[in-house]
Order: structure tokens, then C-alpha cells, then sequence
């Protein structure tokens, strides 16, 4: 009777050791599958670090597009709370979720001296010279999403907008010249000639593919005057690839105006438009034209004014244009003395018969040539995954 | 009455009949066949987890790696090779910052890499740790399969040596005939211009020009019972070169 007992309890056992047995082997498959869970979860969400830290660089270079930092202050400020919470709304947190620790998106930008300094965040000078700017700066994106981070470095520089103008013209009109009638000649000036290893002999001209109505519209020599087919045209200096190049330009920075009206109440922007209004690069498509009046940019900072829609240009009071006046219509006469320093190309004839000047200025002329960016793009053989701090 | 009652329940007990004991035998037995073929069969499944699981984590950690050191190539500005030193079928080299200390600084020279497939499924990464431009120890343009076999022992003796993944089965699936490409690269074909996909590209010129590389690992999780393969495949673009 004994026995029989115990064989009945061995059969408990034995079902308790295999059950035992078997939930061991459960637990390790879940085990087993809650890891490979993870990892993939940790793969994904690595990759998301990633594109995070790389959607950053892209943005961080669209913007040092807009505003290069040629001056100390002048740049994109990427710690900003509206630019970090408009970078981070891109991107659904529920499936990027915010970093165990740190921010979720850090961009920075810092010059590329031999020596780096993060804290010359303007593009003051490069390697082997410290105080001579290269267009080239550096940018640093680290983003973190869940457990994983991924810092990216890379070395960006700024390709500016060639204009590719002719230097050394002062004027050049697919119409006439008129001068006579009112004022005093001369009424087209040197002020800064071409350099001659530039334009030989260092001289400027004047082209008008019609007549010239009085010879002593320029200042005695040095400025050579064309007339007829010896002239050049508007469009061999304005190329329609330039004007088209340019309206996209001004179309994608905010430049393009359909109306004279717009045109004056557009805001400043500091590399587009440093004043507002007119100044920098401005496009006017319209055929009412422009009457300008007051002063406009700098030697140092140019800009480039198009009437284009066949609208004419007139002058509304006294003031100063530094830069490229290009009019599809007519140059009218004017009222006040008004100065252009720089050059003006115009499809149909140029009046001069108020008190309006131009003065050929070359410096205005070539500082165009790095005056608006065209893009910020990497530079080969800079771009880095780095340790993420 | 109470004795008889007790002799009766004590004669019950020990009149268990030789027909009962054989059918609690039988139904032992049954029970007992079940739970062993069930212990064999969760043994087996827990076995080729376990090895699966860890053979996917090598080639996981094994593509995550070669991804970013392909990512990563740049070229050494002293020479005029390109990031990508070689661009073969089964093999490739890089020259690459990832992953050195003090990488963030422009100073930094980019190291060579080498990743290869070679013969028995086993892919071996390889590297100049002493940064003098060479993977010593291996013949960075041995290629060829199967009729140029790479030297055995190269893997042993190669600069930086280490086996990341075994049992990939490239070189069988879907034929021993018809191999799948460990590498496919895409380039603009000097020639023309034309953007077009290689599992070779020869030349340094067009290999400056190579934008990224498609990786296509297959890995047998159980080789006792092939073909069972999985596969891992990633394309990495070379930032440098884009």
C-alpha cells in the first residue's frame, strides 16, 4: 500500500520537471525573440538618427545659403528656439521620439582656420591665413532619436552667383542716347575704371545701338563711345540667360515683384535685400515700370535692379544707385539728379536729357561676382560621421 | 462489519489485474514518447534560435560596419586614388576616417579597409592598423571565382584581421553557377556619362565616380539543413563622392 503511493506521487514529479523544463525553454524563446525585437529596434532607430542628423546638415546648408556669414553675427542662428522647433515639427514624434538625453537635433557652424575656434562663426579667414575669408566653413549636426545619436561633420562652402558681366561698360542701350535738351553735359563718368589686365588699356565704353544725340554725353577721354552695329547689345552684356538665372534667383529668395508697389514694401533681408525695398537683388515685372528714388546699396555691396514686362525706369527725386540697372523698356529723363554707380543696360533708348548721371564704377561691378550665393554645397572628401557628444 | 469492510478495500488494491498494469504501461509510454519528442523538438527549435539569432547579429553588426565605412570614404589628399581603392565582386577597399579617435579634426588620415568574401562562406574585414597605406598580409587585387582562390592563409595573416560572418552562401544561391554578387556598385560611366550598375568597376577614374554600393549578404542560419538562408542588404552612398 506504501509503494503504490509513491509511484503515483513519482508521476507528479515527473510532469512538474518537464513542465519546469518546458517553461525554461519558453522563457529563453521569448528571451530570444525580445532581443532580436530589440535589436531591430535599435537598427531603426539608428538609421532615424541618422537621417535626422543628415536632414540637419541639408537644412543647416540651405540656410548658411541664405545668410553666409561673411560678417561676425551675420549667419543663421541654429540654437534659436524657432528654428529647433520648426526642425523638430518635421518629424513625428511618435516615431522619432525625443533622445534619453541631449536635444534632439544640435546644429552648429564654425569657420575652417588652421587652428578651429567653434566660436568664429563667420567666415573670417582659412587655413595658412586667418583674416582671408575662403567661403568655406564648417558644420557640425548631431541629432539623437530614442538611445541612439549620430553626429555628422562637414566641411561646406559657398558657391556665389557669377554674374559674368562685361567690365568696363558704362552704358549700353539697344536704342538711343539722348542728352540734349536739359542739363549739362558730360553726364557719363569714370568713377572706378576696369583694371587693364581686365579691359585693355583700362578703358570704359559707352554702346548705344542707335545714335548718339550728342558727343559730349561722356567724360573726355578715358570712355570710348559705339554707336550703330559697332556697338555691343543689351543682350551680349544682359544675356536672356542671366535674366532668366536672375528672375529665378530673386523668384526663390523672395525678390520677385509683379508690382512697383510690392517691390518697395519688401522687407530687409540681410543678404538679399540689406535695406528693404529695392535694394540687393530685386526683379520688377511689370509694365508700369519703376520710378526710383532715394539711395540704394553700397560699392561694397551691390546690387542688381530688372524692369523687366517692357516697364520703363524713371527717376523720381535725387539719390544714388550702386550696382546694375538692366530695363526692358526705356531709361525716361527723370526728375532730380539721380546717380546710377555702376553700369545700366537698356533694350529700348536711354534719355539723359535731365540731370540724371551715370558713373562707371568697377568695383560695383566686381564685387557682384560674389555678392549673392548661388548654393552651399559640401566640399569632397570632408564629410565625416564623427563621435556624438 | 467494520473488519470486512477494511479486508474488502485492501483485497481491491491487490487485485490489480495484469490487463490494468499493461494499459497503465501502454499510456505511460504513450506520455512519455510525447514528452520526449516534444524535449527533442523544442531542444532543436531552441538550438537553431539561439544560432540564428547569432548569426544574424554578426551579419547585422557586419552590414551596419561596412555601410558606414563605405559611407565614410574619402580619399587621401596625398594621392591621387580614389575613396574607393577597389571595387570588385566579392571584394572591396575603402579608404576611411570611421570610427578613428580624433576623426572630427580635418588632420585626420583616412585608413584602408578591406572587406572580403572568401571561399567556405566566411567574410573577413581587414585593416592598416599601423596606418603606413597598406593592408599587409593580403593581396588587396587577388580576385576571381572559383578559378583564382584566394590564399587561404592571407585570412590568418592579414594586417587587422577578423571573421565577421560565416556560412554565406553568395557563391550557391540560387546556383553555384550563377552566384549572387556580394557587391554591386553604381557609377557614371566615364565613357558616356551614363549611370549604370557593375559588380566590377576598374579604374581609378571611374571609380571617383561611383555614388554608392548595394550590399547583398545571404547567410545560411542552419546550415545542417540548406538551403535556409537570410538576407541582408543594404546600399550605402558615398558621401564623399556625390
Amino acid at each position: 500500500m506504501s509503494r503504490l503511493r509513491s509511484e503515483r506521487g513519482a508521476g507528479l514529479v515527473l510532469i512538474i520537471g518537464v513542465i519546469a523544463a518546458l517553461s525554461i525553454m519558453a522563457t529563453s524563446l521569448v528571451a530570444l525573440t525580445t532581443n532580436v525585437r530589440h535589436n531591430t529596434y535599435t537598427d531603426a532607430t539608428r538609421a532615424k538618427a541618422f537621417n535626422v542628423a543628415e536632414a540637419a546638415v541639408d537644412v543647416g546648408m540651405f540656410d548658411l545659403n541664405a545668410k553666409w556669414p561673411k560678417v561676425s553675427g551675420a549667419g543663421p542662428d541654429f540654437t534659436a528656439a524657432a528654428w529647433t522647433d520648426s526642425f523638430r515639427s518635421q518629424f513625428a514624434a511618435s516615431e522619432f521620439p525625443n533622445p534619453s538625453s541631449g536635444q534632439f537635433v544640435v546644429v552648429e557652424y564654425y569657420d575652417n582656420q588652421a587652428t578651429i575656434d567653434k566660436t568664429v562663426k563667420w567666415d573670417k579667414g582659412q587655413p595658412g591665413n586667418d583674416s582671408l575669408p575662403d567661403n568655406k566653413m564648417y558644420v557640425e549636426a548631431q541629432a539623437g532619436v530614442g538611445p541612439k545619436a549620430t553626429r555628422i561633420i562637414v566641411l561646406v562652402q559657398r558657391i556665389p552667383y557669377t554674374t559674368n558681366l562685361p567690365r568696363g561698360v558704362a552704358l549700353c542701350a539697344g536704342g538711343d542716347l539722348y542728352s540734349t535738351g536739359g542739363g549739362n553735359n558730360p553726364k557719363i563718368y569714370v568713377e572706378v575704371p576696369p583694371p587693364p589686365d581686365v579691359v585693355p588699356g583700362g578703358v570704359t565704353s559707352v554702346h548705344v545701338r542707335g545714335t548718339i544725340d550728342a558727343q559730349d554725353v561722356t567724360q573726355t577721354p578715358p570712355i570710348a563711345k559705339y554707336e550703330g552695329n559697332a556697338a555691343k547689345k543689351p543682350s551680349d552684356v544682359f544675356s536672356p540667360k542671366l535674366v532668366e538665372a536672375l528672375t529665378e534667383l530673386a523668384k526663390d529668395n523672395g525678390r520677385y515683384f509683379t508690382s512697383a508697389a510690392a517691390a518697395d514694401a519688401s522687407p530687409v533681408d540681410r543678404d538679399w535685400s540689406p535695406a528693404g525695398g529695392i535694394s540687393g537683388l530685386c526683379v520688377i515685372d511689370s509694365a508700369a515700370g519703376y520710378t526710383i528714388r532715394g539711395d540704394y546699396n553700397s560699392e561694397a555691396q551691390p546690387g542688381i535692379l530688372m524692369i523687366l514686362g517692357g516697364g520703363d525706369l524713371d527717376y523720381g527725386s535725387g539719390g544714388n544707385y550702386y550696382g546694375v540697372i538692366y530695363v526692358t523698356g526705356t531709361v525716361l529723363k527723370g526728375h532730380g539728379s539721380y546717380i546710377v554707380h555702376g553700369m545700366i543696360v537698356v533694350d529700348s533708348d536711354q534719355d539723359m536729357r535731365g540731370t540724371t548721371d551715370i558713373y562707371y564704377n568697377d568695383n560695383c561691378i566686381a564685387n557682384l561676382a560674389n555678392r549673392f550665393s548661388l548654393t552651399v554645397k559640401q566640399v569632397p572628401n570632408t564629410w565625416r560621421e564623427i563621435k556624438p557628444q | 462489519m467494520r473488519p470486512q469492510m477494511h479486508r474488502h478495500r485492501g483485497d481491491h488494491q491487490s487485485g490489480m489485474s495484469l490487463v490494468e498494469l499493461l494499459i497503465s504501461m501502454i499510456i505511460m509510454s504513450v506520455i512519455t514518447v510525447m514528452i520526449l519528442v516534444s524535449w527533442f523538438a523544442l531542444s532543436k527549435s531552441y538550438s537553431y534560435s539561439v544560432s540564428s539569432n547569432e548569426a544574424r547579429d554578426a551579419a547585422r553588426e557586419a552590414t551596419a560596419r561596412l555601410e558606414r565605412e563605405i559611407r565614410d570614404a574619402e580619399s587621401v589628399s596625398t594621392t591621387s586614388e580614389a575613396a574607393l581603392i577597389r571595387a570588385r565582386v566579392r571584394t572591396i577597399v575603402v579608404s576611411t576616417t570611421f570610427n578613428i579617435a580624433g576623426n572630427a579634426g580635418p588632420s585626420t588620415v583616412p585608413r584602408l579597409v578591406m572587406y572580403r568574401l572568401y571561399p567556405g562562406g566566411e567574410l573577413w574585414r581587414f585593416f592598416d592598423v599601423n596606418g603606413n597605406g597598406v593592408i599587409e598580409g593580403v593581396d588587396m587585387n587577388a580576385d576571381g571565382w572559383p578559378g583564382n582562390p584566394y590564399l587561404v592563409g592571407e585570412r590568418a595573416a592579414g594586417e587587422g584581421h577578423r571573421m565577421l560572418v560565416k556560412n554565406v552562401v553568395n557563391d550557391k544561391v540560387p546556383s553555384d553557377t550563377n552566384p549572387t554578387p556580394l557587391f554591386r556598385y553604381s557609377y557614371y560611366r566615364e565613357a558616356d556619362g551614363e549611370l549604370v550598375q557593375d559588380t566590377t568597376v576598374l579604374g581609378a577614374t571611374n571609380r571617383r565616380r561611383v555614388v554608392s554600393v548595394q550590399f547583398d549578404l545571404l547567410v545560411d542560419l542552419n546550415p545542417a539543413r540548406s538551403p535556409i538562408y537570410t538576407e541582408f542588404q543594404t546600399t550605402a552612398q558615398l558621401r564623399n563622392q556625390r
